[in-house]
This record gives C-alpha cells, sequence and structure tokens, in this order.
C-alpha cells in the first residue's frame, strides 16, 4: 500500500509588482490537516496561511541569527577589507550630511 | 515640523506600537507581538523612534553576532578562525506616514555610533544588515553599505566595518 504524501502549493509573493512563483511542498496527511484548520481558524486560505507563517519565521531566523556564513570568495574580501588601513566611505558621509526633515525632541 | 524623541530602548508599557505600518507586514507583526522580558529568547534589543505621544514611528533592532569566516580558512594564516564579532541590525521599519523625513537614516546612524562606542570598548568590527527584499537592499547600498557577495543575487546581507564608520563621523562631524 502507497501512503501518498500530499501535496501543497504555495503562491510565493514577494513584491506585488513582482510575478508570482510557485513552490511545491510535500506533506504529510497529519500536517497538512493541522495547517488546514489553522488556516481556517485565521480566515485565511491555506497557500496564504503557509506562506505568512514561513515568512514571518524565515524573517526572524534572519534578523536574529548568531552567526553570519558567508562563502569562500565572500571570506577572501571581507578578510581583505578588514585588514585595509580605515578609509572615508563617501556614501555613508554624504548620507550623514543630509539635512534632516524633522526635529528633536529632547 | 515633525518632533521626535530620540532613539530609545523600546519600552512595551510606555511606547504605542499598535498602530504601527511600515507596509511591510512581517516588520509589523513583529513589533505588535513583541512582549519585551516574556520574550522566549532575548536575542535582539530593540530601540524606537516615537513622537510626542509616544507612539513608535521607526524601530530598529539589533543583535550581537559572529562573521563565521571558516569557508576560507588559509586567509587567516595558522589556527582555527575565530568569527568576526559584529553587530547585526536585523530590522529597521519607518512608519510609511513617516516616509521620507530621514528618520530611517537617523535611526541607521544611531546604530553604526553604537558599534563604534562598542568597537572601543570590547570588539565589534562591522555592522551587518540583512535585506528583507531587493528595494531594501538598494537603500542600505546607497547608504554605503558593502554586499558580501556581490555575484549572488539571492544574498541580501551587506555589511559597513566599524572603521570605516569611525573614518567617516571623524570627517563629517
Amino acid at each position: 500500500m502507497v501512503v501518498d504524501t500530499t501535496l501543497l502549493y504555495c503562491h510565493c509573493e514577494h513584491m506585488s509588482t513582482v510575478k508570482e512563483e510557485r513552490l511545491q511542498i510535500r506533506v504529510g496527511p497529519a500536517d497538512k490537516a493541522l495547517l488546514v484548520r489553522a488556516a481556517a481558524a485565521s480566515h485565511l486560505n491555506v497557500s496564504v496561511f503557509v506562506v505568512q507563517a514561513a515568512a514571518s519565521k524565515a524573517e526572524e531566523i534572519l534578523a536574529e541569527r548568531s552567526s553570519i556564513r558567508l562563502s569562500r570568495e565572500a571570506v577572501i574580501a571581507f578578510t581583505e577589507a578588514l585588514e585595509r588601513p580605515a578609509e572615508v566611505n563617501d556614501r555613508l558621509a554624504s548620507t550623514m550630511r543630509r539635512k534632516r526633515t524633522f526635529s528633536w525632541l529632547d | 515640523m515633525t518632533e521626535l524623541h530620540r532613539p530609545a530602548p523600546l519600552d512595551p508599557r510606555r511606547h504605542h506600537r499598535e498602530q504601527f505600518d511600515s507596509g511591510e507586514p512581517v516588520l509589523d507583526e513583529w513589533l505588535r507581538r513583541y512582549a519585551g522580558q516574556n520574550r522566549r529568547r532575548d536575542t535582539a534589543a530593540t530601540w524606537v523612534m516615537t513622537d510626542a505621544d509616544d507612539v513608535v514611528v521607526a524601530y530598529a533592532s539589533v543583535a550581537m553576532t559572529g562573521i563565521d569566516r571558516s569557508a576560507a580558512p588559509e586567509t587567516l594564516g595558522k589556527g582555527a578562525p575565530d568569527p568576526v564579532p559584529a553587530l547585526l541590525l536585523g530590522r529597521l521599519a519607518v512608519d510609511h506616514r513617516y516616509a521620507n523625513l530621514g528618520i530611517g537614516t537617523a535611526l541607521t546612524a544611531h546604530v553604526l555610533a553604537t558599534a563604534v562606542e562598542l568597537n572601543e570598548k570590547a570588539a565589534c568590527r562591522a555592522v551587518v544588515v540583512t535585506a528583507l527584499n531587493l528595494n531594501a537592499w538598494a537603500w542600505w547600498e546607497r547608504l554605503g553599505f558593502h554586499p558580501f557577495e556581490p555575484a549572488d543575487p539571492d544574498q541580501l546581507d551587506l555589511y559597513v566595518l566599524t572603521a570605516e564608520i569611525q573614518a567617516t563621523l571623524r570627517k563629517t562631524r
């Protein structure tokens, strides 16, 4: 007997102007039932629910990493930058010089 | 002219964040859910800028991180490569009703100054940001951040060195 995993299709919306892409994932029947129930409880369709939940988890992981892993090329470039004498960053300097259009209360 | 409080640590009892709307639902929801000391694991500190009524108009979350260089051990000579201590500016959001006033830049400047201070007292060699999408990536790049992986379009992490921040601040002050 074949116990088939259920397919779940997700629409990944990166930006409203960008064409939607398809992500196909396999899910066991128990997990799928759980997702369907939670989506219904949130008044969302399953696809939207899964994408929102996963995006929020993904964001949290990226925003609070205790370690940033780099590729080989990136390590070499970053190490060279670290070893060079400090230079003024022109783009940063011009940003810092730009006038604020709000004022401080304190 | 809009008047705002200087950046301060988020105080969940004092600062109002229910109406915060940056246009990025993930970031808005994170701020609303934030529960201060009740968070599961407190790995990030949250800074806010607020208006005269203590309503949050922008926030940033920062965490200590390490830049792992083990992918190219030979660049570092002998011994195991230690991670480079850095500050991760993991979230930055400005309420869309306050866009284009330079608020995001002011909050970033605060975090950059924090990195310089940390580097003098302990060690903090860089500030790393992680862009949510290409628009955010372009914003950081304009500000002067460097992409870690310029050749990989899926990699949206950028950095600026603390030494560079220090040299730049000295010149613009």
